[in-house]
């Protein structure tokens, strides 16, 4: 009998487990939906971001690029905000954006290695007010 | 028959000393299993049995247990004058119960059961927050900075959600030491530290705003409070919810977790938050050219944020 509670107990255990892990992906994948990126373009001097921005649409973006401390930013469209040559990053700031897909093209003044770049995007989730980070490795 | 011999319905009943039972079987290292299965009863029965004082047990199952443990039936026997507890036998074949239902199924019942009730409490928890007939349901609440230097301007945003067009009064008290520089749409009235505004649109979400600023020492905290009301079939009124307190501190009203730097989620947050409602003048560019150095500080004898490259 204390074998079969043990049994009906773990049972309920991994149910209940299951059930989490599916409500985890599922606020993941919500938080997925709202927007992505990639790399189009990623050579040595040269990167586009294509980022995509899903349903509910967050008004205003963040984006970071990621590249070796002290490599500078030749040229940027959009033009970039703000760069932090320490540490290496690049910060757009892009407010009011509107759903589909967007671009963001960065020249640099000395060539980079492909997996030495990679970018972050950040935003407000429209439907529960909370900071949403989707990294672009 | 021995003289703890006892009838019961007919059947040969005997008095046994469970603790004795016990000390054979440990002391043999036996388990209870073994001794369950060798006098087919259940796991349960075995433990009822060496856990009660001087069980009574059918004497065809006490011969099988002293069998089991290698000694005669007398060895097992509990005392004459000990006072009987009758105890029930649980042959296997039914397996242990719960309240007189097999586990298993009471299992399977109580699963169910709880795969029922937790739906109907949350349809009807969802219910009951539906408006009764004729009932609107309105909604407002308020967004107001935590703290603020003394002198600063700061924004306060009141949302009123409505869904669909009426009209609606949106009245708000602003406590004594705050001065109103600027509200989105015009105040209706602005009189004895009460602002109101009549408003009649549609639309899902309404936006009303004003531009404040309040003088003080450090530490002093003023606190808000509003209502907004309809009038259809009945009157309906609702307080306004939400951020109703603010304290003079030397932040930025937009440094939410005061440490002098404004960063992504305060920057987002911002023009989430005040961007939808452009005309109020939310000095946003300030706030990025933080956002962009390294942080500010508050000039108390100027009264001015300065920001840190």
């Amino acid at each position: 009998m204390d074998k079969k509670n043990t049994h009906y107990k773990k049972t309920s255990g991994i149910v209940l487990g299951i059930l989490l892990l599916c409500l985890y992906f599922s606020v993941q994948a919500h938080a997925v939906g709202i927007v992505s990126g990639r790399y189009l373009t990623r050579t040595a001097t040269e990167l586009t971001l294509e980022v995509k921005l899903g349903s509910p649409t967050p008004v205003n973006l963040i984006i970071i690029q990621q590249l070796p401390p002290g490599t500078a930013p030749a040229s940027a469209n959009p033009p970039y905000k703000k760069y932090n040559a320490k540490k290496g990053e690049v910060r757009w700031l892009l407010r009011k954006v509107q759903p589909g897909t967007l671009r963001v093209q960065l020249k640099l003044s000395s060539p980079v290695k492909p997996d030495q770049v990679s970018a972050e995007i950040r935003c407000m989730d429209p439907t529960t007010g909370k900071l949403v980070t989707t990294q672009v490795p | 028959m021995a003289d703890q011999d006892i009838q019961r319905s007919g059947v040969a009943m005997i008095r046994i000393d469970g603790s004795r039972v016990r000390q054979l079987r440990e002391g043999q290292g036996l388990t209870q299993l073994y001794l369950a299965t060798a006098v087919e009863v259940t796991t349960d029965t075995i433990s009822r049995w060496e856990n009660h004082h001087y069980p009574t047990i059918k004497r065809e199952n006490g011969l099988r247990l002293a069998e089991a443990l290698g000694v005669e039936l007398e060895e097992i026997l509990g005392k004459p004058d000990e006072t009987a507890e009758p105890v029930e036998d649980s042959p296997p074949s039914s397996p242990a119960t719960r309240v007189g239902i097999p586990l298993k199924k009471y299992n399977l019942l109580l699963n169910i059961g709880l795969a029922v009730m937790i739906p109907v409490v949350i349809g009807l928890m969802i219910w009951k927050k539906q408006p009764e007939s004729g009932e609107i349901q309105i909604e407002a609440t308020r967004s107001l900075p935590t703290a603020c230097a003394p002198g600063l301007t700061f924004p306060v945003l009141i949302t009123v959600h409505t869904g669909r067009e009426m009209v609606l009064l949106v009245r708000e008290h602003v406590p004594d030491g705050v001065e109103i520089l600027k509200t989105v749409p015009d105040a209706t009235s602005q009189a004895d530290n009460t602002l109101k505004w009549i408003r009649k649109e549609g639309g899902e979400q309404l936006l009303t705003g004003y531009l404040a600023r309040s003088a003080g020492e450090y530490g002093t905290q003023f606190t808000f409070s509003g209502s907004i009301a309809v009038r259809q079939e009945q009157k309906q009124e609702a307080d306004i919810s939400g951020d109703n307190a603010i304290r003079l501190e030397p932040l930025h009203w937009a440094d939410t977790n005061g440490d002098f730097i404004i960063n992504d989620d305060e920057i987002l947050e911002v023009y989430d938050k005040f961007g939808g409602l452009s005309e109020l003048g939310v000095d946003l560019d300030s706030i990025e050219e933080i956002w962009m150095g390294s942080g500010y500080r508050w000039n108390k004898n100027d009264q001015t944020i300065e920001i840190l490259p």
